[in-house]
């Protein structure tokens, strides 16, 4: 059984978790600052400690296209920070891993089990490897 | 502590751009009888930037040392004392190339893009 916590947020009415120690903060969506003729995976960016933070549209977690959500989860990815946008944030312990459909793509370390609920997990440094942004 | 001043451009609601004051020639607002013959030539920064006008500024233009005019909601300088935190920005976050954009000037009031002159046409 993990013992790990995750954050667990829904983007499009769908959850997905994020490992919690990856988790720096969590931040407004009101923060976020739109970038004129940014690139398409790129909602709009965030300030960070003295660095720009780039601020994802969720192409994987199947969100709304943009539209406000509640939070920004500030990601430590290894090589840098993220921020992933979601919707009721939420601190919880799984019941069980599970593995990836063979089918699957995207930035996912494999599935978790909360109760009844099966939630894909993301792998932070997957995803910034995804993005091109090594 | 910042040697420039900045020359700071609202284009629209969100959407403030920077500029070094060294590289601005003039600014003629619309009372000026030079605005709509630079309004002509002038880039539309709105437009080219794919943001909304805000209909509640007044309109400048703003003439480059290089020729170039912008069509920007307004401008205006700030005070070269003052401490601005300079955020460089990754050519990789924007959609086009050149990036129009190489950096973000942050303070309590300003979040604004430095420009990338050339890049804008």
């Amino acid at each position: 059984m993990p013992e790990q916590v995750y954050l667990v947020m829904d983007s499009g009415g769908r959850p997905f978790a994020i490992p919690a120690r990856a988790v720096e903060a969590l931040r407004s969506w009101e923060e976020l600052h739109v970038l004129p003729l940014g690139s398409p995976w790129l909602q709009g960016l965030l300030e960070g400690e003295g660095e720009v933070v780039p601020v994802l549209r969720d192409p994987w977690f199947q969100g709304g296209g943009g539209a406000p959500q509640e939070v920004l989860a500030l990601v430590n990815a290894g090589e840098a920070r993220v921020a992933v946008p979601g919707d009721h944030p939420r601190l919880c312990a799984p019941d069980a891993s599970e593995p990836l459909p063979e089918d699957a793509t995207g930035p996912w370390s494999g599935m978790l089990r909360f109760g009844l609920e099966s939630v894909v997990c993301l792998d932070p440094g997957k995803l910034y490897l995804e993005l091109g942004l090594h | 502590m910042n040697k420039l001043g900045w020359l700071f451009l609202s284009v629209s609601e969100g959407v403030e751009l920077a500029l070094p004051s060294t590289s601005v020639h003039r600014v003629v607002d619309r009372g000026n009888p030079d605005f709509e013959g630079f309004k002509v030539e002038a880039v539309d920064m709105a437009a080219f930037l794919g943001a909304e006008p805000d209909p509640s500024l007044p309109q400048v233009i703003v003439v480059l040392r290089s020729g170039a005019a912008w069509l920007v909601g307004d401008a205006s300088l700030q005070n070269e004392r003052e401490s601005l935190a300079y955020l460089r920005l990754r050519p990789d976050y924007l959609r086009i190339t050149p990036p129009w954009c190489r950096g973000v000037l942050r303070d309590a009031r300003h979040w604004a893009y430095v420009v990338e002159e050339g890049a804008i046409a």
